[in-house]
């Protein structure tokens, strides 16, 4: 009550120009009060200094809920993203290897090509390349059929199955399995079976690895020197896969770099939003004890003014 | 010069400072009343009221002043109610607010977080029996976690309707007291008696209801107090109302009616600690549950519509991935992974062409897509927002609940010392009345034996 105040009650004794009364109970309720809020912000202040968040609850501070959740949302797909491209890298690199491997086979069965068209070489000769070359189709045969993990690698999404059988035939399709590497960005996690090994890339690897050994066996030296060149559109068809399989894999070895600069991006912003700033929290928390200290002296010394009456 | 009707003798004045002697001893009893109940809550104040006795024959005793500011009374009764209200709201909301406002890795948005990694999962291995597994995993943990939400927030109506048929007994026999008390109040002032502590009780009385149920009290202008609650007049004279709990078949919770031939629903009229308590189980709850009901919907249809078209490893497509809810209301606390899936995880449809199995992850990509859609909140915003949305209104709330109590309470405060600064005992101040009284007693005292001196004077005379 302001002395004066003509909206006020009137003071004990009529006169609107009384000071207010004070009395033992509002100074004994004052000092409650004030004992009970700053212990209250001691509590807080000590919670937000051992937490170390400033946003523990929704209620720290509504209005920055929506942007954490967008946050933690992004953080939580780029560590998913991470797993599909580790998988994914994991499986070109086999891919990669094996086709590297698909690749030396040919070489040597150009060789061998070379070999055997040679006009000196007979009959029996040629029988022991054809031979070779057996073993080199069984060996192209399971490359094609490259397995990681229970993946084959060449089926598209076949993969449970091997893509080729042991006559030469394709089973596999041309699917394309994709994995997302960042938000927004996926990469084949394969290469195709069927461009790398079969006619629909140009040339039945297979096909003309069974040819040569047929032509070798029939010790037919003109057949086999015109091999040659369905071996070099062959080792062209392994290695254009191949180069697909280098490049996906370094899409998705980029994209680990990409991510990593993201994923420390976002932390930066989360923990902008959720964690406490270590020198404030301390600052509120000596703030506190002190509030508390002159309320406990103040709520001392009432209680001894009243006592001395 | 005589004035007539002054004490003519020496032994008729002694009268005089004999009525002096009564009124310090008065005072004292007053300053001794005053000072006992320094502490007392809602004591007032009394002032011993003297007035001279003509002519010239002393002092008199008229009896004693309540010092009171009726308005203000009013005003108290009024804002301790929101007072009350407010404190009794904080903890509800506090409490919704750790319900759906789980931040950390265990919250719903962790989880829903955790449903889309898993697609990605299965997209980049479909053919694995491990990541179909983690997948159906997530699922379930995210319908799991809705359910668990919706039931916690309806035990928190249901416990809230129980606190509030709890208070009913409470407040009718504060009612009754309310009414009693106006009876003697009545019975005590017609008889010219002095009813200060009835009043201080009734005023008690009238600001405990308030805080229990927030109703209005009126001045009868005789004495008496007039509760209104809802309008209706449940303390008139010395006639109580009685409130009562009617189980609503609708709601399955309790309506508060005004007993007897009135039988008025006053349930949204009630204010204080029963106010709060109706403002959690009939708005703060439903409107969090509409939320999140509406969330599960939103999931639940818009995946199940991608799932639908894809395909599982028996190349097979059409199924669900959760069970349809059956409606809006009421889809988060019955959100399940449907039981095709749930027992055959090769059922998730990660492919999006029967022929593409086992390696096609395609239908699985897509899913996770929908991460991004704006499915929630009729297409305006992605699930995860509309989530973030759910937590931080729960989190506005609950701090809004915590400020007006601190608002209600500091302007209650306010008002306490306001009455107290008219109505408290100022220690002090008694104690300066008591030496006043002391003095006014020894000063009558000194007449009387001065007094005595001259009767002594006048015997001896010869």
């Amino acid at each position: 009550m302001t002395p004066g105040n003509p909206g006020g009650p009137d003071g004990p004794d009529g006169k609107d120009d009384d000071p207010m009364r004070v009395t033992d109970t509002m100074l004994w309720d004052l000092s409650r009060r004030n004992l009970v809020r700053a212990q209250a912000r001691l509590f807080t202040a000590t919670e937000r200094v051992s937490s170390g968040l400033r946003l523990e609850k929704p209620s720290d501070a509504p209005p920055d809920v929506v942007g954490l959740r967008s946050v933690d949302a992004s953080l939580a797909r780029l560590r998913s993203g991470e797993r599909g491209a580790a998988g994914a890298q994991a499986q070109l690199h086999a891919a990669e290897g094996a086709l590297a491997e698909a690749g030396s086979v040919l070489s040597r069965a150009r060789e061998i090509a070379i070999t055997g068209a040679d006009g000196t070489q007979n009959a029996q000769s040629r029988a022991s390349l054809a031979t070779e070359v057996a073993g080199l189709r069984d060996l192209m045969r399971s490359l094609a059929n490259s397995k990681f993990g229970n993946v084959h690698l060449f089926g598209g999404f076949k993969t449970a199955a091997p893509p080729f059988l042991a006559d030469g035939t394709f089973v596999g399709d041309t699917g394309t399995r994709e994995v997302e590497v960042l938000p927004g960005l996926r990469v084949a996690a394969n290469v195709s079976g069927a461009l790398a090994f079969t006619a629909a890339g140009g040339i039945d690897v297979m096909a003309v690895l069974a040819t040569l050994e047929s032509d070798l066996r029939a010790n037919d030296a003109a057949a086999v020197a015109a091999r040659l060149d369905d071996l070099d559109v062959a080792s062209r068809q392994v290695l254009s896969q191949r180069v697909a399989a280098g490049s996906q894999l370094t899409r998705v070895q980029s994209s680990d770099a990409m991510r990593a600069d993201s994923i420390v991006r976002l932390e930066a912003a989360r923990s902008g939003l959720r964690d406490a700033d270590v020198p404030t929290v301390i600052t509120e928390m000596a703030q506190a004890q002190n509030s508390l200290r002159l309320a406990l002296q103040a709520a001392s010394q009432v209680l001894d003014l009243t006592r001395a009456a | 010069m005589l004035i007539p009707g002054m004490p003519t003798g020496l032994l008729d004045l002694l009268h005089t400072p004999q009525r002096g002697l009564g009124a310090s001893q008065a005072g004292l009893a007053t300053v001794a009343h005053n000072i006992a109940n320094a502490a007392t809550p809602g004591f007032t104040r009394r002032e011993l009221m003297l007035g001279p006795l003509d002519p010239l024959r002393g002092v008199d005793a008229t009896g004693h002043r309540r010092s009171v500011d009726r308005h203000l009374g009013g005003q108290i009764v009024g804002q301790s109610a929101r007072d009350a209200y407010a404190r009794a709201r904080e903890p509800w909301l506090s409490e919704v607010e750790s319900i759906v406002g789980d931040l950390g890795p265990d919250g719903l948005g962790a989880v829903l977080d955790g449903l889309f990694g898993s697609f990605r999962g299965l997209a980049a291995s479909p053919d694995d029996p491990a990541a179909r597994q983690e997948t159906l995993a997530r699922a379930d943990d995210l319908a799991a976690h809705m359910r668990r939400v919706a039931a916690q927030l309806g035990d928190l109506a249901g416990t809230a309707d129980r606190r509030l048929r709890e208070e009913v007994a409470g407040v009718n026999d504060l009612l009754g007291e309310v009414a009693r008390l106006n009876r003697d109040i009545r019975v005590a002032e017609a008889s010219g008696g002095d009813a200060g502590d009835l009043r201080d009780l009734r005023e008690r009385a009238v600001r405990t209801l308030g805080e229990r149920v927030g109703m209005r009290a009126l001045d009868d202008g005789r004495g008496g107090v007039i509760v209104l609650v809802g309008g209706w007049r449940v303390v008139q004279d010395d006639g109580a109302e009685a409130l009562v709990a009617v189980p609503d078949p609708g709601t399955g919770f309790a309506r508060i009616e005004i007993a007897g031939p009135l039988s008025a629903d006053v349930t949204r009229d009630l204010g204080g600690v029963m106010g709060a308590h109706v403002n959690l189980r009939d708005t703060e709850v439903p409107s969090r549950m509409t939320t999140l009901d509406s969330l599960a919907w939103d999931i639940a249809t818009s995946l199940n519509a991608r799932h639908a078209a894809g395909f599982g490893l028996d190349g097979l497509g059409g199924r669900n991935l959760f069970t349809p809810p059956a409606g809006v209301a009421g889809a988060a606390a019955a959100l399940t992974v449907d039981a095709a899936v749930a027992q055959d995880p090769d059922a998730l449809a990660a492919a999006l062409d029967p022929s593409g199995v086992p390696g096609d992850g395609r239908n699985a990509l897509e899913l996770a897509d929908l991460e991004d859609e704006d499915l929630a909140l009729g297409g305006t915003a992605t699930l995860s927002e509309a989530l973030g949305l759910l937590q931080a209104q729960a989190g506005q709330a609950a701090r809004q609940g915590h400020a007006s109590a601190q608002r209600e309470g500091d302007r209650l405060a306010q008002l306490d010392a306001l009455r107290d600064s008219i109505s408290g005992v100022d220690v002090q101040e008694q104690l300066m009345w008591m030496s006043r009284y002391q003095r006014a007693y020894e000063a009558s005292a000194r007449v009387i034996a001065t007094l005595d001196e001259m009767l002594d004077t006048l015997v001896n005379l010869r």
